[in-house]
């Protein structure tokens, strides 16, 4: 029987889903760029509209097919399996392909985390960090929605648009996934960071090879991971001060301006592709031994080369690959030099009482938090501002990391 | 993850001559006794202008991530002379709920996933389309 509708052309729902994976991947680069650049802000900015519509949407299409889907079941249609895989009957009622039901599942649980994470904000206040767990709780959500978008790609292999979608999903799943890594506490001698982002790098890798069968195929989804680091390497800082611009509002000082999320994303990426070619030519085949073997040499080539990944962007490399928190303990700190917080003693001047500065400093505190007034008065000329830099003998590491704090 | 709600309150710091002739800086301490940055670059030691109020130093949004007594020194070095204001910040305990719970709580779906790349290796095949 004849299929009408969503089932009928797979890649209006797939197509549909991968705008949605793309919308929050959007929103999330020019959010946390945000973040670190101009500061904390409502919930109504263009990023946050960005990643919610994104959800909202994916889980919107995901609903939309597992309903058409139920009905055509019901009315004694077979649901193709090109349209997000093999259908699950789901509580004895529904028939959900899939694809669909993982992305579902995933917007659905999407929302539970937000609520939760607006809960989290009336304890806590404003974001001070990304890797708050309900934040967590959100970006693995949408994980698990854009494998969704990866599976109904996967499912619709053979059709003329599924290779091509199936590249550009998992590239956007990598490039989001990479933002978990800023949850990840030092491991002491190992560096979890480089190591998370190998693993999840080289695991989406290897499926791809190992699915498609195509090593051209599995090179290029390593070079178009690429391409999207730089695209996006250019789009969040810019987007991030023309918003800034338009919403009169400044950049911090001291702030880098260093594109947060690309920095994460593997820029190293076609090295574990190479690496799955060479095992797939040295082992004679596209085995599951040759996956294994290529997947372990890429992953070591892309930990390897993470930390020194920041010089490509204008950073310092860090074996720490992110920890701000200056490791220098006081005795250690008095031995830096001249500076000014340290200079009483230097000088022979008592220090002033606290709460009071020498020079006739006044400390203002506010509990009520942020005031959006204040966020809404018209732009200000900057001054000229004298900057205070440490002596460079004092330096121990810049910070490569998203880690916002 | 997140300290008191002093964490969040808006704190600003004007010299009676204003920012323009003088050099601030800040230099905080954790209670156990290192150094943190907050958001300025490893190297940075200046007063950041608040963020929403750009004529007046103010410290920023960040986490106050371990209970007891914070040091923040303030130095300022103008035509009047240099000088220092320490302040001692106490964070209480972490409030809402144990973290340990909020953390089992938040990898809900990381637990999906990875049950999801399980049984896809266990029964994993050719997709038959």
């Amino acid at each position: 029987m004849t299929q009408a509708g969503l089932l009928a052309r797979p890649w209006v729902p797939a197509g549909i889903l991968l705008l949605g994976s793309l919308s929050t991947l959007v929103g999330l680069a020019w959010d946390v760029q945000w973040h670190s650049d101009v500061g904390p802000d409502t919930f109504f900015t263009l990023p946050h509209l960005f990643i919610y519509a994104g959800s909202a949407v994916s889980g919107l299409v995901s609903l939309a097919v597992v309903l058409t889907a139920t009905a055509a079941t019901r009315a004694g249609h077979r649901v193709d399996t090109a349209v997000g895989g093999r259908p699950v009957a789901v509580f004895g009622v529904f028939q959900a392909p899939l694809g669909y039901l993982v992305s579902g599942v995933g917007a659905a649980v999407f929302l539970l985390y937000g609520l939760w994470d607006e809960w989290w904000h009336g304890i806590y206040g404003f974001d001070a960090i990304i890797a708050s767990p309900p934040h967590v709780g959100l970006l693995t959500s949408v994980m698990l929605v854009m494998i969704g978008s990866v599976m109904t790609c996967a499912a619709a292999a053979g059709q003329a648009w599924a290779r091509a979608a199936l590249v550009g999903s998992v590239v956007m799943l990598i490039g989001f996934s990479m933002v978990v890594l800023v949850a990840l506490p030092p491991w002491g001698a190992v560096d979890g960071q480089a190591a998370t982002l190998a693993l999840i790098s080289m695991t989406a890798l290897v499926c791809v090879a190992s699915f498609t069968r195509s090593l051209v195929t599995t090179a290029v989804t390593a070079w178009v991971l690429v391409a999207t680091q730089v695209a996006f390497s250019f789009f969040s800082p810019w987007a991030t001060r023309l918003y800034a611009v338009a919403e009169g509002l400044p950049i911090r000082d001291y702030n880098d301006g260093l594109p947060r999320l690309p920095m994460l994303m593997p820029a190293t990426l076609p090295l574990g592709a190479a690496a799955i070619v060479l095992a797939v030519l040295l082992l004679r085949g596209r085995t599951a031994a040759a996956y294994a073997v290529g997947g372990a040499l890429g992953g070591a080539a892309l930990a390897a080369t993470f930390p020194w990944q920041p010089l490509l962007f204008g950073g310092m490399p860090s074996p720490a690959a992110g920890a701000q928190r200056s490791r220098r303990s006081r005795r250690g700190r008095a031995r830096c030099g001249r500076r000014a917080a340290g200079r009483p003693a230097g000088r022979g001047a008592a220090p002033p009482p606290p709460g009071r500065g020498g020079g006739g400093l006044r400390c203002a505190a506010s509990s009520s938090g942020w005031s959006r007034p204040a966020c809404c008065s018209p732009p200000r000329p900057r001054p000229p501002h004298r900057t205070t830099r440490r002596s460079r003998s004092c330096t121990r590491n810049a910070s490569p990391s998203g880690r916002t704090r | 993850m997140a300290g008191a709600r002093p964490a969040v309150a808006r704190l600003t710091f004007t010299p009676d001559t204003g920012i323009e002739q003088v050099d601030g800086t800040l230099v905080v301490f954790t209670p156990s006794g290192e150094e943190d940055n907050l958001r300025r670059p490893a190297d940075v030691d200046g007063l950041p202008r608040h963020p929403r109020q750009p004529d007046v130093w103010g410290l920023d949004v960040f986490a106050l991530d371990a209970p007891g007594d914070w040091t923040f020194t303030l130095g300022l070095d103008g035509p009047e002379g240099a000088g220092t204001a320490v302040l001692t910040v106490p964070v209480l305990e972490q409030p809402g709920p144990p973290l340990a719970l909020s953390w089992l709580v938040s990898t809900v779906p990381l637990l999906l996933i990875l049950g999801l790349l399980g049984v896809a290796a266990a029964r994993g095949g050719p997709v038959s389309t």
